[in-house]
């Protein structure tokens, strides 16, 4: 046994030394996709820096608000999880749609239905407890896929695009939701535009005393290792990456290409319906009140570009974006700099990132320099 | 020898995605003579071409026309000092008129507007002066292949260009065709222009190239007189290594009918048929080779038998069942497989590894359950590397790196490991290295040997004349003839049934 231990332990470290000593051509690749991500990001923040210097009075209380505030507090730490919580479900859902080669915008809409959802089962369902929370977030991803059919199947039958149509159809589900929760959902008591107050039992518990972190997180976390399992351990997973490549190629081989879009946009539109369920019974205010789209569809695309549309990768890309949402937010509340600084940094970022060419010059490099280096010993 | 006229010197060119495709090359061409640049795929003779056509920028090197050092950054600056080009894949505008695309680019004006007339005049003068018929008012998309290869090259004379590069030239023509365009280029070095021509064809550059330059693994080997070397010394000098051009085979016993075509016919419009009442069969241990001039129906028949294509009329049956409702996957089922002829938009994935390309058509056989087996599928993988000898740094490698033959080698890996009933094997070496092609055809006797009925399709003549036990001619949507006996053939013949100068009559079965 502890040898058996020993020689798994020696074979683990040979492989990460060998990784770093040696690496193959496929792992210079992935250390140069990081690098790349690291230098596209550091960039982003070195001009966001110098923006700062021009447009405040207090250029390096704004900068070390916005780097270091959100560190500095247990409470701001927990918004920082809790800003994440969301930001992963939608790159999630963005990440196994682009990889199937589907740029579908659903996300908003679906986790504007799947909020509302879920907080009506939880209000109006005669159950309670961690059953509730079970039942909510099941019919949240049930009528989110609902929708998510209807852009998948146009897509895949009659080749519509995906993208318009997803886009037009959020707007469908905001009123139709709307048009539920002004006349059917909405509290009288409240002189908000919401629904009643969701019973405690029913909602998600707080993780972590002392801030709003609520046990969605842990949700969150799941899907994603769910949906990378599904993604490059499945045959499902297979078909959705070899279609989302090469869609002839797919076809050819007698893979389920048509299959393969639809049903990664449907599970696409499922985890925003979650994401929307588990936000809205894990949030302070305890009842669904709103008014417009949420924005998470949409951010979804940064964080999937971020994460290199690696689903186990997400949670981190979404955690640094949301790092940089609360950084903003204290900063705005603390200093003379508007909140919307942050839409500054994330399109610098993106625009980097999705660069095709960025950097490509210093690949070379490095390729460069290894075939020479083969070529001198034949 | 005469003036130089083109020199590149020290040409290394190296890929944004890290492939090194020219390294330390360099040519030499003399003025008015035709030159000769052959290797194998991938040995870098297009890249070579395309820096000095513009396309690529080098990442090290000298150019020199006429003495001169000079920087070539696009075509236009190309044009400046007389090269054009003439692509493998023509660059016209199928919804234009001949004149409209052979001015594109480079319009005659007069008073800010077209002076289409004065542009007309020129062209027709060049027509004229260089045998190359056709008509200026004609749209582009319905010319044949030689007559658009002729609108590319008057492309090229209208801009005065004095040098042509030509990428493979005679790929797409006949035996008749090919000999006619090489009068037309013999006229053209007459007037004084210089002509390199990209090649595989060891005939070719016999019949009409003055030198020739091998590259082999993008750097330059060896410039000689055509006249001085033999055709197995240029096939040595391009692989390194002496290659037997006759394929190895027994002949064949065919057996049991796998495949059934029972009088297909698919129509474009009312009067014009792709294909018209068609009827063949292949057996099991037979290879059956489709022929005839692109264009003639055989491309449509294969896209019916593979299941690409369900819009016809008639029957075709596969073991025993009628294909026609069924599903790419359900007729692989049933035992096709098929080696596709455009192998980078069906064959691969080249944004993935090898191993994730070889599973793809038989997925379940690596599957537990809905899930991957990991080790099923690298057991796979390496054995396919192994058996087909794919030269790779690994199966994790991704096949967008691998060179042309190795990419076809992973095609034909999947395709044929699994031993199929019938496999369609669609231009299976087209553009691929001579050592692969040695491979490939000896990969497509064994099959054939262990019981597979191989459909062939090949527009290489010597690959036909190699492999084939029976040939099928097509011309205009039929079947014109058939030769059973392949070794009395000759080229000639089968090009007057290709075409269609001589019709078979087919015995009424």
């Amino acid at each position: 046994m502890l040898n058996k231990l020993k020689t798994f332990f020696s074979e683990l470290w040979r492989k990460i030394s060998d990784a770093f000593i040696r690496p193959t051509r496929k792992q210079k690749d992935v250390y140069f996709s990081i690098l790349r991500t690291v230098v596209a990001v550091a960039i982003s923040l070195g001009i966001t820096c110098i923006i700062l210097l021009f447009c405040s009075k207090e250029p390096l209380k704004a900068i070390s608000t916005l780097f270091f505030g959100p560190l500095k507090s247990r409470f701001w730490r927990g918004e920082i999880l809790r800003g994440a919580v969301p930001l992963i479900f939608s790159g999630v859902a963005a990440s196994l749609m682009i990889k199937c080669g589907q740029f579908n915008m659903i996300g908003e809409g679906a986790f504007y239905v799947g909020g509302l959802t879920g907080a009506v089962v939880a209000i109006y369902l005669p159950a309670s407890g961690f059953i509730s929370v079970i039942l909510s977030c099941l019919a949240a991803i049930i009528v989110a896929s609902v929708f998510g059919i209807v852009p998948a199947v146009l897509k895949a039958k009659l080749n519509v695009n995906e993208f318009v149509v997803s886009l037009m159809l959020n707007f469908v589900m905001l009123w139709i939701g709307m048009y539920f929760l002004n006349n059917f959902l909405r509290d009288e008591a409240s002189g908000d535009i919401a629904t009643q107050i969701i019973p405690e039992s029913n909602r998600f518990g707080i993780l972590l005393s002392g801030t709003y972190l609520s046990t969605g997180i842990l949700v969150a976390i799941a899907a994603a290792i769910l949906c990378a399992v599904f993604l490059y351990k499945t045959k499902w997973g297979y078909a959705i990456r070899m279609t989302g490549d090469n869609k002839d190629f797919a076809n050819f081989s007698g893979l389920n290409a048509c299959g393969a879009v639809i049903y990664s946009q449907i599970i696409g539109a499922g985890l925003g319906g979650l994401g929307g369920a588990v936000e809205v019974l894990g949030s302070m205010d305890a009842r669904f009140n709103w008014k417009t789209l949420p924005g998470y569809g949409f951010d979804g695309f940064v964080v999937a570009i971020l994460a290199g549309n690696n689903p186990i990768l997400v949670p981190f890309a979404a955690l640094f974006l949301s790092y940089l949402r609360q950084g903003a937010s204290l900063m705005a509340l603390q200093t003379d700099v508007a909140m919307e600084l942050i839409q500054v940094i994330q399109a610098i970022i993106i625009i980097i990132v999705a660069g095709q060419s960025f950097m490509a010059k210093f690949k070379n490099k490095i390729f460069k320099t290894k075939a020479d280096k083969e070529a001198v010993k034949q | 020898m005469k003036n130089v006229i083109i020199e590149m010197r020290g040409i290394s060119k190296v890929y944004d995605n890290g492939i090194i495709a020219n390294e330390n090359a360099s040519i030499e061409v003399a003025e008015g003579e035709i030159h000769a640049l052959a290797g194998e795929n991938g040995a870098g003779k297009s890249t070579l071409m395309k820096i000095l056509f513009g396309l690529e920028k080098p990442t090290s090197g000298e150019i020199f026309v006429r003495g001169e050092k000079v920087s070539i950054s696009s075509p236009v600056d190309a044009a400046k000092y007389g090269v054009g080009m003439v692509h493998q894949h023509f660059m016209l505008v199928n919804e234009l008129s001949v004149l409209d695309n052979v001015i594109l680019g480079n319009e005659v004006v007069k008073k800010g507007l077209l002076d289409r007339s004065a542009a007309r005049k020129k062209l027709v003068e060049l027509t004229e002066k260089y045998g190359m018929s056709v008509e200026p008012n004609k749209i582009v998309g319905d010319l044949s292949i030689v007559q658009k290869q002729k609108v590319e090259i008057l492309k090229t004379l209208f801009r005065n260009c004095k040098i042509l590069i030509l990428d493979e030239p005679t790929a797409v023509l006949t035996p008749q065709e090919t000999q006619e365009f090489f009068k037309q280029l013999i006229l053209l070095r007459k007037n004084g222009y210089t002509i390199i021509m990209i090649t595989h064809k060891l005939d070719e550059i016999k019949q009409i190239c003055d030198r020739i330059t091998i590259m082999r693994n993008g750097r330059f080997i060896a410039v000689k007189n055509v006249c001085d070397i033999s055709e197995e010394e240029i096939s040595r000098l391009m692989v390194g290594r002496d290659i037997i051009r006759e394929v190895e085979k027994t002949i064949a016993k065919p057996k049991e009918t796998v495949l059934f075509v029972k009088n297909v016919s698919k129509a474009y419009t009312k009067e014009k048929y792709a294909l018209r009442d068609v009827s063949l069969e292949c057996k099991s241990g037979e290879i059956l080779c489709l022929c005839g001039v692109e264009g003639n129906g055989q491309r449509e028949l294969i896209n019916i038998i593979t299941g690409f294509d369900k819009n016809y009329e008639g029957e075709v049956v596969l073991n025993g069942e009628n294909i026609k409702k069924k599903k790419i996957s359900k007729i692989r089922k049933l035992g096709l497989c098929h080696i596709p002829e455009d192998r980078m938009k069906l064959g691969v994935d080249v944004k993935t590894s090898i191993a994730e390309n070889v599973i793809s058509s038989n997925v379940s056989k690596v599957c537990d359950g809905v899930f991957l087996n990991k080790k099923k599928i690298n057991l796979f993988a390496e054995k396919c590397r192994k058996d087909y000898g794919i030269k790779c740094d690994g199966v994790k490698q991704n096949v967008g790196m691998l060179s042309g033959g190795n990419i076809q080698k992973v095609v034909i890996a999947r395709e044929t490991s699994d031993r199929p009933l019938l496999l369609v094997a669609d231009q299976p070496t087209r553009g691929v290295d001579v050592g692969a092609i040695e491979f490939i055809h000896n990969k497509l006797v064994q099959i054939r040997d262990s019981g597979t009925a191989v459909l062939l399709v090949s527009s290489d003549l010597s690959e036909l004349f190699g492999l084939a036990d029976r040939v099928l001619v097509f011309r205009q949507g039929k079947i014109v003839a058939e030769f059973s006996d392949v070794k009395a053939l000759t080229y000639e013949e089968l090009g007057l049934y290709m075409l269609g100068l001589r019709t078979m009559e087919r015995m009424a079965e």
